[in-house]
């Protein structure tokens, strides 16, 4: 655990450790969501990919981000947590520190409408350009207009 | 007086019936050559596809009612085999595709999911059901359907094609041939 | 000769030019028909073939063992729509299709037809006409992929001009040592040379030489890289519908029976046999290197492009060079 102990030592105050997390899949929360693309630059020294971005809506305030990193050499999973408003919706990118964090970052943008400034290619992914909606928000209901919507300019 | 005179039943001339006759004949030659020799498209997508491959491979063999698989660009199709859930982002994409074929042109739907949606009927990213974005002449219900199914509604199709019963020609959406 | 057979039956009745005219009609009446016919008999017999390999039965339901399958074909592509992009180079794309079917119809008026007098128009020198009808076509791929102005069909002309030069270099030396054996380029006294041992027994590496190249340049496969149908969609013929398409099995297959009634020609003796009359031995012979060119289709797997130019002008081609001069020796010596 030295690297938990060196990443958290460069940041004493705003990353804690969150009960529950082991030695080799640890999880930490970020208290200042500024800080995410330094934390980021520092993490990237113990670990080499980042595999996951998941964003979990919590419906009064929040969404809860969770990077979570894995290293080849020691298998080690790291997990940062970040609280972001809701209605504010806006954390900086760190698709220029990992590659695989550009399509993460965009699936989030898709479905959850977070936005990550500095994303150089910040569109939707999966679903059409003009969809109406951010689908895996926890208000968003699947009414018929939705349902049947096609984006196409039929005439029959 | 003109008015009524040209609304007056008369019988066809001569030259006319040779006219008709001729067009006729014509167009029963046209639709057995079309009836006979269908060259599909195949745009498959999900586990319809697997089944998809067998249609003409050995056992069932496609190539016996003239199903060609050419294997070729949609210029040269008569008949989109669509299978799998059509996502609303694909939806474009087909109907590109389906555009690009020459008419006179035929679908058929394959599977549960591309005939009303499926498992997925509900979702807010899948098309229910293709026929709400172009005509769809024959229907092979399943999940995947078998191999055979397919052969069946190559053989349902050589019949509305027989009898001018496609799609294309009834709800009139492109008239005639003159898309 | 069949020009002078119209010629005899025209003069007793019209002045001499109308019944050279008349002549000239005939044979291209005819020759057309024939022409029109190898597509519809050669496709149904390679449907069937590849169904048989595969333990298929192939076209079945369509005429008396599905032989009206390939009218029905024609019918079809006769009657679709024309599609034609608005970017396209319109001059040349209608061009193609007819140029490469005409130049395939040629193939068939300047060979014989399986008999020494049975040939539509009698020329000097025919072997090369031929080679130069077969030889044109990677001018005539590269033309139809630069008109369809797209650029998968583009990329798919290169590939196929990249394909049919290195293959057609390889053909013509054992074309050339064949003529410096037999003394000649005509096909009639080719076949004459060959009264007492075929070329096959006599020449097996230029065989195998030809064949290869032969099926290289007709784009059939295993080399029909440039429209790899697993791989690719169609290749240089992307943007072609309807009956324009048609024109293209036209080419191909005339091509690919012009092929093996050459290789007949060149290696198998020709019409040259015993008890039975000429014409038929000349078309047994024919049919069985047909099939067998056919077959190879479904036996071996296609090369990539960069293996298929390496095999041509790394292999095949210092092969046939060093052939070439072999050959030269045993005509001098």
């Amino acid at each position: 655990m030295e690297f938990l102990d060196e990443i958290k030592a460069k940041f004493p105050n705003v990353l804690e450790s969150v009960d529950g997390s082991n030695e080799n899949e640890s999880v930490l929360l970020l208290k200042d969501k500024t800080k995410i693309k330094r934390v980021c630059k520092e993490v990237k020294n113990h670990f080499d990919i980042l595999f996951m971005l998941m964003a979990v809506d919590k419906p009064p305030k929040i969404f809860e981000l969770n990077y979570v990193f894995s290293s080849y050499k020691t298998q080690n999973i790291l997990t940062i947590r970040v609280n972001i408003e809701r209605d504010k919706a806006v954390i900086d990118s760190i698709s220029s520190l990992f590659e695989s964090a550009d399509w993460e970052e965009r699936e989030t943008y898709d479905l959850f409408g977070v936005e990550f400034i500095g994303h150089k290619n910040l569109k939707r992914i999966l679903l059409p350009e003009d969809w109406p909606g951010r689908p895996l928000r926890k208000d968003f209901e699947v009414t018929d207009e939705v349902r049947n919507w096609t984006g196409l300019d039929l005439k029959f | 007086m003109e008015e009524i005179k040209n609304n007056e039943f008369s019988y066809p001339g001569l030259g006319e019936i040779i006219f008709m006759k001729t067009e006729k004949f014509i167009e029963d030659v046209l639709n057995w050559g079309r009836s006979r020799s269908l060259w599909p498209l195949t745009f498959g997508t999900k586990c319809c596809a697997m089944e998809m491959i067998p249609f003409g491979a050995t056992k069932v063999d496609a190539d016996r009612t003239g199903t060609l698989f050419v294997g070729d660009s949609p210029r040269q199709a008569d008949l989109i085999l669509c299978s799998g859930t059509i996502s609303k982002k694909m939806a474009r994409r087909l109907l590109n595709a389906y555009e690009q074929m020459p008419s006179p042109k035929y679908v058929i739907a394959v599977g549960a999911c591309n005939i009303s949606g499926g498992l997925f009927h509900d979702s807010y990213n899948s098309i229910a059901g293709i026929d709400r974005i172009m005509p769809v002449d024959v229907y092979i219900p399943g999940c995947p359907p078998r191999p055979e199914m397919f052969l069946d509604a190559v053989l349902i199709l050589r019949k509305l094609i027989k009898e001018n019963k496609i799609k294309r020609y009834e709800n009139g959406v492109l008239g005639r041939d003159k898309s | 000769m069949i020009s002078t057979f119209f010629y005899n039956l025209l003069a007793g009745y019209l002045p001499p030019i109308l019944a050279e005219i008349g002549s000239v009609v005939g044979v291209f009446i005819v020759g057309t028909i024939i022409v029109l016919n190898i597509p519809l008999l050669l496709g149904w017999v390679d449907r069937k073939l590849s169904g048989r390999i595969q333990s298929r039965y192939g076209p079945v339901y369509t005429g008396p063992f599905g032989l009206l399958q390939n009218v029905a074909d024609v019918i079809k592509l006769l009657g679709k729509r024309f599609i034609t992009n608005q970017s396209i180079d319109k001059l040349i794309y209608d061009f193609i299709p007819i140029a490469l079917s005409v130049l395939a119809a040629l193939m068939i008026f300047v060979i014989p037809l399986g008999s020494p007098g049975l040939i539509l128009v009698s020329i000097p020198y025919n072997l090369l006409f031929i080679y130069i009808f077969l030889a044109l076509s990677p001018l005539l791929v590269l033309l139809a992929g630069w008109g369809q102005n797209n650029k998968y069909a583009m990329l798919s002309g290169f590939r196929g001009a990249a394909q049919i030069t290195a293959y057609e270099l390889t053909l013509l030396m054992a074309l050339i040592s064949i003529g410096i054996l037999a003394g000649s380029y005509d096909i009639s006294s080719i076949v004459n040379s060959q009264h007492t041992i075929w070329n096959a027994a006599y020449l097996p590496i230029t065989l195998v030489l030809f064949v290869i190249a032969s099926l290289a340049i007709t784009e059939r496969a295993p080399f029909d890289v440039p429209e790899a149908s697993q791989e690719l969609q169609a290749g240089w013929k992307i943007e072609y519908s309807g009956i324009r398409y048609g024109l293209f099995f036209i080419a191909e297959y005339v091509r690919l029976l012009v092929v093996s009634m050459l290789i007949v020609y060149l290696f198998f003796g020709g019409w040259n046999g015993v008890y039975l009359p000429d014409y038929a031995w000349f078309w047994i012979k024919t049919t069985v290197v047909t099939l067998f060119m056919m077959s190879l289709r479904w036996v071996y797997n296609r090369p990539r492009i960069d293996q298929l130019i390496d095999i041509g002008f790394k292999w095949l081609l210092p092969l046939s060079v060093i052939n070439l001069i072999a050959v030269g020796f045993i005509a001098v010596y």
